[in-house]
């Protein structure tokens, strides 16, 4: 039996699938206030569809989605540091008094910042892996 | 009938044995013949970062300093993500 005929991980993954992008967003929307942040919760979710394409032998969405994750969070990052040098005369920085209320907008900016990192981690995790994987089946 | 050649393993397994029982017993030496509690120092740097991230109206220490005073380190190191895929991408075009 190989591992994707396996209904126990099927099931399992399958299941656990939606609560562990869920758990990711949380762990970006709340890294101003609790342990965790951008990088973190982009390993969690790159980490769950890498499993998941490993298990199924197909993709989870086509690379361009997971590059738009990776530009869009590049974008967001360049607009930042652009910004914030015209503003400031320092990339990043002159946003940090864009605050606000509760444990998620406590900073708005930091909050920015987060779901920046967060998409371009968890993008170019998947695309990595994608790459690798290419790499390794044309060898075999 | 003729046993199949058995491949050599890819590492040194003596060589591994050894380093294996010389972590062993450093990990018991240190046990046995290490401090007894670990020297707490408080380091008055602390405070500054305390009063960073209630400037910034954030708890978590951790990313008051990484989006903070050293967002331009986080940007690079993201950059260097980037570097990655792209170099990746390009070295497989090539092959």
């Amino acid at each position: 039996m190989q591992l994707k005929d396996s209904p126990i991980l099927n099931v399992t993954l399958r299941m656990l699938f939606p609560f562990v992008v869920l758990f990711s967003f949380q762990v970006f929307s709340y890294g101003a206030n609790a342990p965790g942040g951008g990088f973190q919760a982009g390993v969690v979710l790159g980490t769950i569809v890498v499993i998941l394409e490993l298990l199924w032998e197909r993709r989870i969405y086509e690379d361009g989605f997971y590059r738009a994750m990776e530009v869009g969070g590049l974008f967001l990052l360049f607009a930042f540091a652009a910004a914030g040098w015209a503003a400031t005369g320092r990339p990043l920085g002159g946003f940090y008094g864009w605050q606000g209320r509760g444990g998620m907008f406590s900073n708005v900016y930091v909050w920015f910042l987060n779901l920046a990192v967060f998409l371009k981690v968890a993008g170019s995790i998947v695309l990595l892996f994608r790459l690798f994987l290419g790499w390794r089946h044309e060898e075999a | 009938m003729k046993r199949p050649e058995r491949e050599p393993p890819p590492f040194r397994s003596r060589a591994l044995a050894a380093a294996a029982a010389l972590l062993v017993l450093a990990v018991a030496g240190f046990a046995r013949f290490g401090p007894l509690s670990v020297t707490v120092r408080f380091h008055e740097e602390v405070g500054e970062f305390a009063d960073l991230a209630r400037s910034l109206n954030i708890r978590n220490l951790v990313t008051a300093v990484y989006l903070g005073p050293r967002v331009l380190d986080t940007f690079l190191e993201a950059l260097v993500v980037v570097l990655a895929v792209s170099g990746m991408a390009f070295v497989r075009e090539r092959s």
